[in-house]
C-alpha cells in the first residue's frame, strides 16, 4: 500500500463528517428544533469530540494495522471476526443510506422521470470501480473533488451573504431543551459515528504521521463550519417556513446565487458537490467492507466489490420506495442502526486500554 | 483492455441524458400564466413566446402565443393544452404568474402548492394579483412579449414610485405559510380593454388604445384576499417594510402650492419593546421641483423643510396604519411576527388574541428622519425671493 498525505486524509475525514449535511441533517432538524438547528449542529460536534477522541486513540495501536487486523489483533480470530462482521454490515447500510439519498436528490430535483436503477447503476459503477484501487487513489480522487467544492462552498456562500437574514434565526432557544439536545445527538449520531472507517487507513500509511492528529481534528472544525454555514445560510435566506415547505431546501437556496453580480442559475454546478462528495464516501465504504472480506488475489478483492455494488443496487431499488419511506427509515431505524457503533468503539478502546496497561506493568 | 475499451465506448451512449432529455425543437417556452377559476374549474392561459421570429417589418405573427386549458386542477387545465400545442410546456423561465381575484378570494393555497411541488419549474418568478382577465393576453409596445414588459414595468415602478413590490412565489410562500404575517401581493389591470386588446394593431397607433397598469397593492388575510390598498397606502407599506427604493414626497407647502422631494434610500427598522411598536424612518431624499416661497440657500429653511417633511410622511404613514389596521385588521406589516421574533414573552401573551384586541390597540410610535441631501442643479429657484 502506498502511503498518503495527511492533507488527502484531512480531505478523506472532512467528505464522511459532511456527506449528510444535503438531505439528512435538515431533514431531522428542521421539524424538530426549527431556528434553533445551528445550536443542534454546534451541540453535535462539541458530542462528536468522543468519538473524536476516541479514533485518534484507537489509530494509535499498532499502527501499522487497519481497523479489522487491529480487531482480530485484539480479540483474537473469532471474537475479532464477529466484530468486523459487525461493523462491516453497519458501514453497508451507511453505505445504502448515502446512495439513496443522493439518488432521491438527483430522482427529484433533475432526473425525475429516469429510473432509480439507472441513476444507482451510474453512482455505484463509478464507486466499485474506484473502490477496486488502492486508498492512494481514493485520497487523490478525494483530495481533487474536495478542493473544487471547498471554492464552490466559498464563493456560493458569499454570494448568499446578502441574502442572509440573521432575523430569521429567531427567537433563540424558545423550545423544548430536550428535543435539541436529541436531535444534537442524532446529527452526532449519523455524521461522527461513521468516521470509525478512517481506521481502514493504517496510521503509517500517512506521510507525516506526526501530523496526523492534527489534520484529523483541522477537518472536524472546519466540517463543523461548513455545516453550521449550510444550515445558517439555508434557514437564514429562505426563513424556516420555506425550509420546512421544500424536501431539498439546501438545494433551493442555491437557486439564489448570483456569482459576481451576474453569474445566475449555476445552482446545478454547485450542486455537483453534494453529489461528489456522496461518491467519495461511499467508495470509501465499500473499500473498507470489502478490505473485511478474506481474498486469495486482487481478482477476489474485485469481485468482492462488484458484489457490494450489486448488493446496494437491489437494495436500494427495493427497500425504499419513495422519499418517504426513505425519511421515515432515517428518524425510526437508520440513527438506531448508527448508533450501534458505539459498540465496537467502546470494546475496542477497553481493550487497547487493558493492554496498554498490562504492556506498561510488564 | 478491449473488454474496458469497449465498455467505455459503450458507456458514451447510454449516457446521453436519459429520460428526461428534451430537445429545444420540442418545446414551447412559457413567460407567463394567468390563472383563473370559474364554477369550480381552473381556467389557465399559459404565454408562450412565438419561435418563429418576427418579420418586425410587416409584423405577420404576433410575439407570443395564448394557450388556454381548463380543469379542476392547476395541473388538468396546463395539460388540456396539450390539445393544442404541438411542443411541450417548458416552464424554467416562468417570469409572471398573475392570479385572478376570483381565485385570490377564495384561496390561493393550491396554486401555492402546485409550483411548489413541481421541480422543474423556478420558485422565483413574480406573482400578481390581476382584476381583470386575459391581462397577459394583450399586446404591449416597446417589449413585445407582455410578461417582459409587465416584469419590466413592476421593477420600474418598484425603482422610482414606489406602489408596488417585487413579490416571487416564495416570499408568498413565506407569507402564506408564517401564522404571524399576512399576505400582499401587487396588483394589476386593463385599462380600456376591447377587442383588440390582444390583436398586433393594438400598438399600432402612437397612443396604445388598451394598456395595462398595475395599483395598489392587494391585501390579504387567512390566505384571501380582502381588497387593495390605495397608492398611497401602498407607497407607506412599502417604506416600513423596507421594499422601497425611491419614491415621491409630495408635500403642500403654501395653501395651494407643492414642493416634491424624490426619496432617494429609506431605510426603516420596526422594534418591539414592552408591547408597543416602534418604527424608525431614516430617509435621504433630494429636492426636485418646488413652487414655494422658501429660500433654500439657508441653512434654517433647510432644516425647516426637513422637519415638515418628516412631520407631514410621518402623519401620513401613521394614518395609513391605521386605515390598515382598522378597515382591514390584517397584519401585513408583521407586527406579530417581530414580536415573536424579538419579545418572545409578550407573544405568548398576545398571540391567542392578537386580532381581536392587541392589533387594533397596540400603540405604535413612528419617527421619521428625512435629509435633505441634494435640492438640484440650481442656486435660486424661480420663486426663492425672499
Amino acid at each position: 500500500m502506498k502511503k498518503i498525505s495527511y492533507l488527502e486524509l484531512s480531505s478523506i475525514f472532512l467528505t464522511i463528517i459532511i456527506s449528510f449535511n444535503t438531505g439528512i441533517n435538515i431533514c431531522i432538524l428542521k421539524q424538530s428544533v426549527g431556528v434553533n438547528s445551528w445550536i443542534a449542529i454546534l451541540i453535535s460536534y462539541i458530542i462528536g469530540i468522543i468519538p473524536l477522541l476516541l479514533t485518534l486513540y484507537i489509530s494509535n495501536y499498532h499502527k501499522e494495522l487497519n481497523l479489522f487486523e487491529k480487531n482480530k489483533h485484539l480479540f483474537g480470530d473469532i471474537f475479532g471476526t464477529i466484530i468486523n462482521l459487525f461493523i462491516s454490515i453497519i458501514l453497508l447500510i451507511i453505505a445504502l443510506t448515502v446512495l439513496y439519498n443522493i439518488i432521491s436528490f438527483i430522482t427529484t430535483q433533475f432526473l425525475y422521470r429516469t429510473p432509480i436503477i439507472i441513476t444507482s447503476i451510474l453512482l455505484v459503477t463509478l464507486s466499485v470501480y474506484c473502490s477496486t484501487k488502492e486508498i492512494n487513489v481514493i485520497s487523490h480522487i478525494s483530495i481533487i473533488l474536495i478542493t473544487i467544492n471547498l471554492i464552490m462552498f466559498i464563493l456560493s456562500n458569499l454570494s448568499l451573504i446578502g441574502d442572509i437574514k440573521l432575523d430569521n434565526l429567531l427567537p433563540i432557544l424558545k423550545i423544548n431543551i430536550n428535543n435539541l439536545f436529541i436531535s444534537s445527538i442524532k446529527i452526532s449520531i449519523i455524521n461522527i459515528l461513521p468516521i470509525i472507517s478512517i481506521l481502514i487507513i493504517p496510521k503509517d500509511k500517512i506521510t507525516n504521521q506526526d501530523k496526523y492528529n492534527k489534520s484529523i481534528i483541522f477537518s472536524y472544525i472546519v466540517g463543523c463550519l461548513i455545516s453550521l454555514i449550510t444550515i445558517i445560510g439555508t434557514i437564514g435566506t429562505l426563513g424556516i417556513y420555506l425550509t420546512k415547505a421544500f424536501e431539498f431546501s439546501e438545494y433551493m437556496v442555491l437557486k439564489k446565487i448570483k456569482l459576481f453580480g451576474f453569474l445566475e442559475r449555476i445552482e446545478n454546478i454547485v450542486s455537483m458537490s453534494c453529489i461528489t462528495e456522496s461518491y467519495i464516501y461511499m467508495t470509501l465504504l465499500i473499500y473498507t467492507i470489502s478490505k473485511n472480506i478474506p481474498r486469495k488475489n486482487d481478482k477476489t478483492f474485485k469481485y468482492t466489490n462488484i458484489v457490494i455494488g450489486l448488493l446496494l443496487i437491489i437494495m436500494s431499488n427495493y427497500i425504499f420506495d419513495n422519499i418517504t419511506v426513505f425519511n421515515n427509515y432515517i428518524e425510526k431505524n437508520f440513527i438506531y442502526i448508527v448508533s450501534l457503533l458505539i459498540i465496537p468503539y467502546i470494546l475496542i478502546t477497553i481493550k487497547i486500554y487493558i493492554n496498554n496497561k498490562r504492556k506498561i506493568k510488564q | 483492455m478491449k473488454i474496458k475499451k469497449i465498455i467505455l465506448l459503450f458507456t458514451i451512449f447510454i449516457l446521453t441524458g436519459c429520460y428526461d432529455n428534451k430537445e429545444l425543437n420540442d418545446i414551447a417556452i412559457l413567460t407567463a400564466t394567468e390563472i383563473n377559476k370559474i364554477n369550480n374549474n381552473f381556467i389557465i392561459n399559459a404565454q408562450v413566446v412565438n419561435p418563429q421570429a418576427p418579420d418586425k417589418s410587416s409584423n405577420i405573427e404576433a410575439p407570443f402565443i395564448i394557450y388556454t386549458g381548463t380543469g379542476k386542477t392547476i395541473q388538468e387545465a396546463y395539460r388540456q393544452i396539450k390539445l393544442s400545442s404541438s411542443r411541450y410546456l417548458y416552464p424554467e423561465h416562468l417570469q409572471i404568474v398573475i392570479i385572478n381575484e376570483n381565485i385570490a378570494k377564495e384561496d390561493i393555497t393550491q396554486i401555492l402548492d402546485f409550483y411548489l411541488r413541481d421541480p422543474s419549474i423556478r420558485t422565483e418568478f413574480n406573482v400578481l394579483i390581476g382584476k381583470d382577465e386575459n391581462i397577459i393576453s394583450t399586446t404591449t409596445p416597446i417589449d413585445q412579449i407582455s410578461s417582459s414588459s409587465i416584469l419590466k414595468t413592476l421593477e420600474t415602478n418598484n425603482r422610482f414610485q414606489g406602489v408596488t413590490n417585487l413579490t416571487t412565489l416564495n416570499e408568498l410562500t413565506i407569507m402564506s405559510l408564517n401564522p404571524n404575517t399576512e399576505i400582499i401581493l401587487p396588483s394589476i389591470k386593463i385599462d380600456n380593454i376591447n377587442d383588440e386588446s390582444d390583436t398586433t394593431q393594438n400598438t399600432d397607433s402612437t397612443k396604445v388604445n388598451s394598456m395595462y397598469k398595475l395599483s395598489g397593492l392587494a391585501i390579504f388575510k387567512n390566505n384571501k384576499l380582502l381588497d387593495y390598498l390605495t397608492d398611497n397606502e401602498s407607497i407607506s407599506y412599502n417604506i416600513i417594510k423596507n421594499h422601497i427604493s425611491s419614491s415621491i414626497i409630495t408635500y403642500e407647502c403654501e395653501k395651494d402650492k407643492y414642493l416634491s422631494a424624490e426619496i432617494i434610500s429609506s431605510k426603516s427598522k420596526i422594534t418591539t419593546k414592552n408591547q408597543k411598536i416602534n418604527i424608525d424612518i431614516n430617509i435621504k431624499a433630494t429636492i426636485n421641483e418646488s413652487a414655494c416661497n422658501l429660500n433654500l440657500n439657508h441653512n434654517n429653511n433647510l432644516k425647516l423643510l426637513e422637519n415638515n417633511l418628516s412631520t407631514y410622511l410621518k402623519n401620513n404613514i401613521s394614518k395609513d396604519i391605521n386605515t390598515i389596521r382598522n378597515k382591514y385588521n390584517s397584519d401585513v406589516f408583521g407586527f406579530l411576527d417581530e414580536i415573536y421574533k424579538h419579545d418572545y414573552k409578550t407573544y405568548l401573551k398576545v398571540k391567542d388574541n392578537w386580532y381581536n384586541e392587541t392589533y387594533k390597540t397596540i400603540p405604535i410610535n413612528i419617527n421619521t428622519k428625512i435629509n435633505i441631501i441634494s435640492k438640484g442643479n440650481i442656486m435660486e429657484g424661480n420663486n426663492e425671493k425672499n
